[in-house]
């Protein structure tokens, strides 16, 4: 499907023309994190990088690895991206198969679809969620991280409308005819068509557990259970320089080469794994079994 | 199946309650016999432990367990103190236990912890088991306790601040005032001249016109707020009122700065001086961390900040051009010698004890024990803290100095006085900067391990510390510490909006000068007249 | 949408894009459905239900709090009730309606940009054929994403300043005079939906190039022996296949009106521009920083999310109105 004529050619230049300088806007904010983070500290501090590290040091990536509280929570970060997406995908995909078929082939539709997009709309606020998770008694475990959050109505009603428009109709039909079940038509035809739709909101509940940061903070009493946000947010949020008398303290506390380490390190996991999960949608899977 | 569903949702919801019915205890005593005291805390990555140390088992817990008998348990710790206290409210509304000892800064949360009844009048405690040396500190500073006062009942015991430890001195860089063959500047007139020439003359040499002449900062929290960048002096050259705090008045009441005839001056001189190109152009956008990176990289000649801003952030500054050279001088005046600054409070929130704590006699056995060390008389503290954080022995002398523990032990120096109950070593208002300014003056030795680590400081580091100390009285101190008053609640927000908005734009040349007595009326109107009335009900009230 | 090529039209009928499944409706195809048991679908969506029961409507019984004057160690049955006290301070204000104002302008433009957009991108990234520059144009687009407001703060206010920031020497260059974007009531907002393009669109792109992989490539086929440009086949095969997922996330959006993004805000505003950049959530967190109480922010959280169900009810009448297509 190539196209020869002259105003597609224009139209071509323009096009990665434009969007090589997008990228490039994007990228921009990122190399001078990583040139903060391969710098000496005072010349961080005082804003002397912008895209090339000055004063040369892997420092800010020693004392990152180095630091166990890291890596620990690191580990409990990936843990809660597998666990948590794990769930969260089985229990939306079963739901969604349920409610992408149409009113008259499943009676109460409507009213689980209402019911579920309510949720998107009102929520109890803090105070309540939190008695509730410390009265179920989940503080500290990864449970209080990936049950609340599991149901997702934004992602329900995306595999929903992917589900309705990608999984052709006559397909379904003339295997239902044939005699198959909900549970094989489910896993034989939904799951396969679905692919780019599933990988899509894999993505973004994997993203999604990946940057959550709060409900760490305040389900977990004991630093040990941080996930790797959490851990990181304890280190950039804003500290009260005024209490502290003591110099090194000072200079324990205002490492922006490490904060600039840190949050590349906590970038780089999402970068790798969304390259993989792209291949499922950019070429789409080719729908073999469909008849016209 | 719904019958079905149900009895799942059943049988999950009860089962997790069954879960968490085994988790809630608490112990009082440990197996000896010895006191658990619970605590929480706040615990920044600026208190750094040993290898295989924690905030529940460091040399500090250690200790007390066995000089003391007192076993302390921290519950959670949080990074800072907003999250620290929402994590408390939340505990509050979920009804868990209190922790026996802990410290509160927000004023609204000390006052619903007193209203609630959870927390108990300590006035007994400290007449029965406060040691001699402790209630005359207590007695030496009474307007610590009206932050927890309510009534004429004492609720708290204050966290004391070094008093005077963020006031601030003004940085300047002598390499750049000798190459002009400048004096540093005495007066804000002479401050206006010196920056002139470090706008317009190159100061640094780089050909280009990239310098300013002050770094000060208003970003995020407004004028007069911060520490480093502080702006505070410059209102104080044009009277006794400082933004943001409440200060006595010649009638003798208590009265709001932001409101008062000196900010009208100051602000058309901060104006000025940002059409003259002298500040920042983000002055009123960037916090104080980002402001001083002007002064870090080199691109400014004066920096108003606390003493122990020598360290950091304008140590990093000698890193950056090694040849540099920092001097602190004290804060300039106005005509006919008129000055004032900010004022650090005396402390920094308030210790909180349960209902159900038993051991008050516990707490100030520990509390006389850690002080022991500050008033250098100590039973446990001879050379220094503890022998491997934060001194070392060698040759039978204690060294302190970080380099010097790192050259003996290969080790980082740690300050273990973060892991005390006050998230520090405990301070006496007024008395380092005070011991710092005998240092500077006199050939005084020091006489106790906590003098001695304060000796090891670097020059200038005890020079602005005496600065500050003989400045003391121009200080301007916040004598608000209660809860927000009624209209306060319903009107603070409004009114202090209005106030930055004023102040900024004034500043930028946004608004003209004359804007400010609008504010003024408006802000009485408003609520301010009623919060101001408020706030001396208050203060008549804690005295 | 009015579609001219009948050809394209018939073409675009036969995609299984099921824009009306009501209208298809088979008597016959009915009762075959009801006549097998349709538990199996229940049983599905059983642990969705227990999940949404406990931790999504559990805490909503904490709604009550917006009208009470909320004590935590009173709790929800000792707090006072105050009734609407709390809806009638958050209306009664007169900055309340410049904040309603603020939020709704910003919210709105991102909403609509927010869609805009990221399919051009995805349309653009379509027409690319080299695989590995559209993957790593695409990689390198979403990286921002990650990026927290907090970080980006600190670098945006260098990026933007007027006093030798890296946009006015660019801008400089063509002899525009320095804008003070962060500081100025006139550049404010756009400042704010231009950085939350260029920090959102590489994410939001991707919702759309997986609708785009639906696109069943035998109707390009059809579409271009009919003698349909590239361009015809984007107007007429691709975007109508991508409709259904743009009316979703353009509703949803809706519904998301009242936010316009906490934390871009909160890290990029100051006092110089609160005029038209102060919006309802940086104004409660403002008011909740006095008192530190919780229900005056449960009652501006509950006004919220009233309007948010109300303006989702509408999208998703229009979006069956006008687009014959039920997003629910």
């Amino acid at each position: 499907m190539q196209y020869k004529t002259k105003g597609y050619k224009i139209f071509t230049v323009f096009n990665y023309t434009f969007l090589s300088i997008f990228a490039l806007l994007c990228m921009l904010p990122l190399i001078h994190i990583f040139a903060v983070s391969l710098s000496g500290s005072a010349a961080a501090s005082g804003n002397l990088v912008t895209l090339w590290p000055v004063d040369f040091t892997l420092d800010a990536y020693e004392k990152t690895i180095g630091n166990s509280n890291f890596l620990r929570s690191f580990g409990l970060s990936v843990v809660r991206v597998v666990l948590g997406t794990a769930i969260s995908m089985g229990v939306l995909l079963c739901a969604a198969y349920a409610l992408a078929k149409d009113d008259h082939e499943f009676k109460g539709r409507k009213i689980y679809m209402w019911f579920f997009v309510f949720t998107m709309l009102f929520n109890g606020g803090l105070v309540p969620t939190y008695i509730l998770v410390t009265n179920l008694g989940l503080t500290d475990t990864i449970w209080a991280l990936v049950l609340p959050t599991a149901i997702n109505a934004f992602n329900l009603i995306l595999l929903v409308n992917f589900f309705r428009t990608s999984v052709p109709k006559a397909l379904e039909e003339s295997a239902f005819l044939d005699g198959a079940g909900h549970f094989t038509i489910f896993l034989k035809i939904y799951l396969p068509i679905a692919v780019p739709a599933i990988a899509t909101v894999t993505l973004f509940t994997m993203v999604f557990h990946w940057n959550q940061w709060f409900d760490g903070m305040i389900y977990m009493t004991n630093e040990a259970n941080y996930p790797l946000q959490t851990f990181l947010q304890s280190i950039v949020v804003k500290k009260d320089l005024s209490n502290i008398a003591d110099p090194e303290t000072l200079r324990n506390m205002s490492q922006r080469t490490v904060e600039a380490a840190q949050i590349f390190i906590t970038a780089l996991p999402m970068l790798i794994v969304y390259p993989f999960l792209q291949k499922y949608f950019v070429k789409g899977i080719v729908l073999g079994a469909e008849k016209e | 199946m719904f019958k079905k569903s149900f009895a799942l949702i059943g049988i999950t919801i009860i089962s997790m309650l069954l879960i968490a019915g085994c988790m809630q205890k608490q112990e009082t005593e440990t197996e000896d016999g010895n006191p658990i005291i619970t605590t929480v805390r706040t615990l920044d990555d600026g208190t750094v432990f040993k290898d295989g140390e924690d905030v529940n088992n460091n040399v500090v817990t250690q200790w007390a367990e066995d000089e003391l008998g007192i076993k302390f348990n921290t519950l959670w710790t949080r990074p800072n103190d907003e999250q620290y206290n929402q994590q408390l409210r939340l505990a509050m509304s979920a009804n868990e236990p209190l922790p026996d000892v802990f410290q509160v800064t927000d004023a609204q949360m000390i006052s619903d912890l007193i209203e609630s009844g959870r927390v108990m009048s300590i006035d007994d405690a400290i007449e029965e088991h406060a040691s001699p040396r402790l209630k005359e500190l207590f007695e030496q500073f009474p307007e610590a306790f009206y932050q927890a006062t309510v009534d004429g009942v004492r609720y708290g015991i204050p966290r004391l601040s070094g008093g005077n430890g963020s006031d601030t001195v003004m940085y300047v860089r002598q390499d750049w005032l000798d190459e002009f063959n400048l004096e540093a500047p005495k007066t804000i007139e002479e401050l206006e001249e010196v920056m002139e020439i470090f706008v317009h003359e190159d100061p640094d040499g780089n050909g280009a016109d990239d310098t300013i002449g002050i770094t000060l900062s208003a970003g995020d929290v407004g004028f007069g707020r911060t520490n480093v960048g502080d702006t505070s002096f410059i209102f104080g050259s044009y009277g006794n009122f400082m933004p943001g705090l409440w200060s006595e008045a010649e009638d003798g009441s208590i009265q709001y700065g932001s409101i008062q005839p000196n900010m009208k001056d100051a602000l058309a001189k901060l104006n000025e001086w940002f059409e003259k190109g002298y500040l920042s152009k983000e002055i009123a956008i960037e916090p104080e961390d980002q402001a001083q990176q002007s002064f870090i990289a080199g691109k400014s000649g004066i920096i108003i900040a606390p003493p122990w801003a020598f360290d950091y952030p304008i140590g990093d500054l000698f890193s950056n051009n090694p040849d540099a050279v920092v001097k602190p001088y004290a804060l300039p005046e106005g005509i006919d010698g008129e000055a004032g600054r900010k004022g650090e409070r005396l402390m920094t929130g308030s210790f909180l004890f349960s209902t159900e704590f038993e051991h008050m006699d516990k707490y100030f056995e520990y509390l006389d024990a850690i002080y022991g060390y500050t008033f250098g008389e100590s039973d446990y503290f001879e050379n220094g803290l503890f022998e491997g954080y934060d001194y070392v022995m060698q040759d039978g002398d204690p060294v302190y100095d970080a380099a010097g523990i790192e050259e003996i032990t290969g080790e980082q120096k740690v300050d273990p006085g973060r892991y005390f109950l006050p998230t520090n070593v405990p301070a006496i208002p007024y008395q380092m900067y005070g011991i710092l300014e005998e240092f500077h003056e006199t050939e005084r030795a020091p006489e106790s391990a906590y003098e001695a680590s304060l000796a090891g400081r670097e020059p200038e580091y005890v020079e602005a510390a005496a600065l500050v100390n003989q400045q003391n009285d121009i200080r301007v101190e916040n004598l608000f510490t209660g809860p927000p008053t009624e209209t306060m609640i319903k009107s603070w927000e409004n009114l202090e909006r209005m106030e930055l908005e004023i102040f900024a734009n004034i500043v930028y040349g946004n608004e003209s000068i004359d804007a400010f007595d609008d504010f003024v009326e408006r802000w009485k109107s408003t609520g301010g007249e009623q919060v101001t009335t408020e706030v001396n009900e208050w203060y008549n009230s804690v005295q | 949408m009015e579609v001219k090529d009948t050809a394209i039209k018939e073409s675009h009928m036969k995609a299984k894009l099921k824009l009306a499944p009501e209208k298809q409706k088979n008597k016959k195809r009915k009762q075959k459905w009801a006549f097998r048991n349709n538990w199996p679908l229940h049983v599905l969506l059983i642990p969705g239900v227990i999940l949404a029961l406990v931790f999504q409507y559990g805490p909503m019984a904490g709604i009550v709090m917006a009208f009470q004057d909320f004590k935590p160690w009173l709790g929800f049955f000792g707090s006072e009730w105050v009734g609407f006290e709390h809806f009638r301070a958050m209306f009664e204000f007169d900055y309340a309606r410049q904040v309603i104002w603020n939020t709704l302008i910003i919210s709105v433009m991102k909403l609509i940009t927010g869609i805009i957009v990221p399919i051009t991108i995805a349309l653009l990234l379509n027409e690319i054929y080299r695989m590995k520059f559209k993957r790593t144009i695409q990689t390198v687009i979403y990286l921002p994403y990650f990026l927290s407001w907090v970080i980006l703060g600190g670098i945006l206010i260098d990026i933007l300043s007027p006093d030798g920031g890296l946009i006015n020497n660019v801008l400089g260059l063509f002899g525009i005079n320095p804008i003070f974007f962060l500081g100025s009531n006139e550049w404010f907002r756009s400042t704010i939906i231009m950085t939350d393009i260029w920090k959102e669109t590489g994410f939001n792109t991707i919702v759309f190039l997986a609708a785009i992989t639906a696109v069943n490539p035998n109707l390009y086929e059809a579409a271009a022996i009919d003698g349909a440009n590239r361009w015809k086949q984007t107007l007429y095969v691709t975007l109508p296949a991508m409709l259904p997922i743009i009316i979703v996330v353009g509703t949803i959006s809706l519904g998301n009106i009242l936010n316009a993004g906490f934390d871009q805000i909160f890290n990029l505003y100051n006092p110089l521009v609160y005029e038209t950049g102060d919006i309802i959530d940086t104004y409660v967190y403002r008011v909740g920083l006095i008192d530190g109480n919780f229900s005056y922010g449960a009652a501006v959280g509950l006004f919220k999310s009233f309007i948010s169900l109300i303006l989702i009810v509408i999208g998703y009448r229009l979006a069956y109105k006008y687009a014959n297509y039920r997003i629910f």
